[in-house]
C-alpha cells in the first residue's frame, strides 16, 4: 500500500457518491468501477485500485468529472489513465469492508505512485445494462445548474425530445404493439424530464411473437447510435448504401433479428425505413435553443433501480455534427434574406447585455405567435435605459424599427440602429 | 433433507431465504478465483459476511451473495470468456486482483451454487462449510491477468 501527505481541507463530502449510484462493474467480492453524484451535483467515477487485506480495508479513487469525459470514458473513448492525467488531481477514499469510510484525502497524478496507476489501456470494460422503457432529458449548464429554467426552454425541450422519441419508434408499428408515451411529471427544483414507453398488444391474438426486452435493447442501442455514434460517423454514411458502416450495420443486424423473432423478412424497404426513421427522428432536435437556461441535454435511460444510464449528450455542436450524414438536413438549402430597409418589429426582450448591445427577444409576426430572434444593437458605448431594457425589465412589447435576418424564411435575428 | 454431511453454522443464514437451495457438492468441476498473489491464503476464501462481520440490508440474492465466495466455472466453453472478463478489468486495477486461480474442492469444501450475473454468465458462488480449509482446495493452475 502506499501513503499520501494529508492534506490541510476538503470540502465537505464532496467526494462522496450520494445519490444515482450505478455499479458498472463487479467482481462478485468488490464493486470494481462505478459512478454517482455527489451533494453538490457533480459526477464522479470511482476505481478499486487496491484490497488491503492485512488492513482490511479497500482503496478506491474517486474521480470528479464532467459529462463529456464521463460519456467518452463510458464509450471507450477515454481511458481511465487519461482521466487522471487531465484532471490531475483525486481523491483516495479508504472504505472499510462493511462499506463506512475509513480515510479520504486529495492526491495530484504524481503522488500516485506508478504500480497503482491504470494502464495505458483502461478503457471502461463492455458492460451490460437491462435497459427498461423509461428515459430521461435533463437539462445541464447555465441557470439550470443553479435549478432555474425559463418555462419556454423547458416546454421547447419537452416538445422537441417528444417528438424525437415518437419518430424513433415508428418501427414498432410493425409488431403488434400498441404504443404510447408518457411524461412523468418533473421533480420540483429539477429539469429531468422523464419519458416512459408503453407498449401493448393491439388484440387478444399477437401475431407477431416479439419480446418486449428485445425492442427495447434495439431502442436503446438506437439511441446510442443517433446520439453517440453518428456524430462521429463519415459523412454521407446513411445516404448511400455504400457508405453504411460497422456500427450502423451493428443495429441493422439487431432489427434484423427482431423481425426474425416475428418471423418476417427484412428487406430493402425496411432498411430504407430505419434509416427514414433516425433521419425524422433528428429533425426533431433541429433548432434547440442552447443559449437560454442550459447549455447540453443529457439523454439517458433510467434503470430498474432508478440509476441514470447516460446514452447521449448534446450541445450546440451537435446538429452540425450530423447535419452532413442525413438527407433531410442537407437537402435544406439556407437562403438567407435581409430586410432592404428597416421595418417595425414588436419584441419582448428577455435576456439583453447593455454594455455590448447583445441579447434575445421574443418577436411577434402574427396575432398569437412569438418566435425567438437574436438582436444586435448598434451606435453605443452603453445601452441601459432603453427601449430594450424597458421591455426586459418590464415584461412588455416595444415596436422599434430593425433591419431582420432570415435564414430559409425563419427571422432569425434583427439588427437595430441606436445613435447616441 | 440434503444428504451432505456438512454444517453451514457459520454463515448464519437468515431464515427466510433459501441460499442453499440447488447448491451441490462439486469436486469435478473446475472454478476460477481472483486473488492478488498465486500464493492461495486463508484471506482469498473470506466472503463479505466474514470480512464485514455484519450482513446487508436487501433482499435474499443480496444476503445469499454476501455469504458466498465469488467463483466462474471455468471449462472448454467458459474459459475464454471468463479469462476475457478478467482480462477486460485488469487494466483499470492492475495491483487489485492479479491472477485468477483455477481450483477444485473436495467433497468437505462446502457447496457451490450457480448465482450467474449480467456481466459474468459464468458465476458461481462457494459456501464454505464449517470446517472449511484450505487443504479442501486442489490448486490446478495460477494464471497471471498481466500475461494473458
Amino acid at each position: 500500500m502506499f501513503n499520501v501527505e494529508r492534506h490541510k481541507t476538503i470540502i465537505r463530502d464532496i467526494h462522496k457518491i450520494v445519490s444515482n449510484r450505478y455499479v458498472f462493474f463487479t467482481d462478485g467480492d468488490n464493486d470494481i468501477l462505478y459512478s454517482g453524484t455527489n451533494i453538490y451535483g457533480n459526477r464522479i467515477l470511482a476505481a478499486i485500485i487496491y484490497d488491503d487485506e492485512e488492513n482490511d480495508h479497500l482503496r478506491y479513487l474517486h474521480i470528479l468529472i464532467d459529462d463529456s469525459q464521463f460519456f467518452k470514458f463510458i464509450n471507450r473513448e477515454l481511458s481511465l489513465i487519461s482521466i487522471l492525467q487531465i484532471n490531475e488531481s483525486f481523491f483516495i477514499v479508504d472504505l472499510n469492508y462493511d462499506g463506512s469510510e475509513k480515510f479520504v484525502n486529495l492526491i495530484s497524478f504524481d503522488e500516485l505512485p506508478e504500480e497503482f496507476r491504470p494502464l495505458e489501456n483502461s478503457f471502461c470494460p463492455e458492460f451490460t445494462i437491462d435497459p427498461t422503457f423509461e428515459y430521461c432529458v435533463s437539462l445541464k449548464g447555465k441557470s439550470s445548474d443553479l435549478h432555474k429554467a425559463k418555462p419556454d426552454d423547458l416546454n421547447e425541450v419537452n416538445t422537441k425530445f417528444t417528438n424525437f422519441i415518437e419518430a424513433s419508434l415508428e418501427f414498432i408499428d410493425k409488431f403488434d404493439y400498441e404504443r404510447s408515451l408518457y411524461i412523468e411529471a418533473p421533480i420540483a427544483g429539477s429539469f429531468q424530464l422523464n419519458f416512459i414507453i408503453n407498449l401493448e398488444t393491439r388484440d387478444q391474438f399477437r401475431l407477431y411473437n416479439v419480446p418486449k426486452r428485445q425492442l427495447n435493447g434495439f431502442i436503446n442501442h438506437l439511441y446510442n447510435y443517433i446520439l453517440y455514434q453518428l456524430p462521429t460517423e463519415e459523412d454521407d454514411v446513411l445516404i448511400s448504401e455504400e457508405g453504411l458502416s460497422e456500427r450502423f450495420n451493428s443495429i441493422k443486424s439487431e432489427l434484423e433479428s427482431i423481425y426474425e423473432s416475428a418471423q418476417l423478412s427484412y428487406d430493402a424497404e425496411d432498411q430504407q425505413n430505419l434509416v427514414k426513421s433516425i433521419n425524422r427522428s433528428i429533425m426533431n432536435l433541429k433548432d434547440i435553443d442552447y443559449e437560454g437556461s442550459f447549455d447540453h441535454i443529457e439523454f439517458a435511460n433510467i434503470s430498474e433501480t432508478g440509476e441514470k444510464i447516460p446514452i447521449g449528450l448534446l450541445n450546440r455542436d451537435y446538429i452540425p455534427s450530423v447535419r452532413n450524414k442525413l438527407y433531410m438536413l442537407i437537402e435544406e438549402e439556407e437562403v438567407i434574406t435581409v430586410d432592404n430597409n428597416p421595418i417595425n418589429y414588436q419584441i419582448r426582450v428577455y435576456q439583453f447585455n447593455t454594455q455590448t448591445g447583445n441579447g434575445s427577444a421574443y418577436v411577434k409576426y402574427d396575432e398569437d405567435k412569438l418566435d425567438k430572434v437574436s438582436i444586435h444593437v448598434h451606435g453605443r458605448t452603453n445601452y441601459e435605459n432603453t427601449d430594450f431594457t424597458h421591455s426586459m425589465d418590464n415584461g412588455t412589447i416595444v415596436t422599434i424599427l430593425g433591419i431582420g435576418k432570415k435564414i430559409s424564411g425563419k427571422l432569425k435575428e434583427i439588427n437595430f440602429d441606436l445613435p447616441e | 433433507m440434503p444428504d451432505y454431511q456438512m454444517t453451514f453454522n457459520k454463515l448464519k443464514f437468515v431464515s427466510e431465504c433459501n441460499c442453499l437451495s440447488d447448491a451441490i457438492i462439486d469436486t469435478e468441476s473446475q472454478f476460477g478465483r481472483v486473488t492478488s498473489t498465486d500464493n492461495l491464503k486463508d484471506k482469498d476464501f473470506r466472503s463479505k459476511f466474514e470480512k464485514s462481520g455484519k450482513d446487508i440490508e436487501g433482499n435474499c440474492k443480496k444476503k445469499c451473495s454476501h455469504r458466498g465466495i465469488s467463483l466462474s466455472i471455468v471449462n472448454d466453453e467458459s474459459i475464454s470468456d471468463v479469462i476475457s472478463i478478467f482480462k477486460e478489468l485488469f487494466p483499470i486495477s492492475p495491483r487489485y486482483k492479479r491472477f485468477i486461480n483455477i481450483i477444485s474442492f473436495t467433497e468437505k469444501a462446502g457447496l457451490v451454487k450457480r448465482t450467474q450475473s449480467k456481466n459474468n454468465k459464468h458465476h458461481w458462488d462457494l459456501y464454505k462449510c464449517d470446517t472449511f480449509s484450505l487443504q479442501e482446495i486442489n490448486l490446478i493452475e495460477s494464471i497471471s491477468l498481466a500475461d494473458v
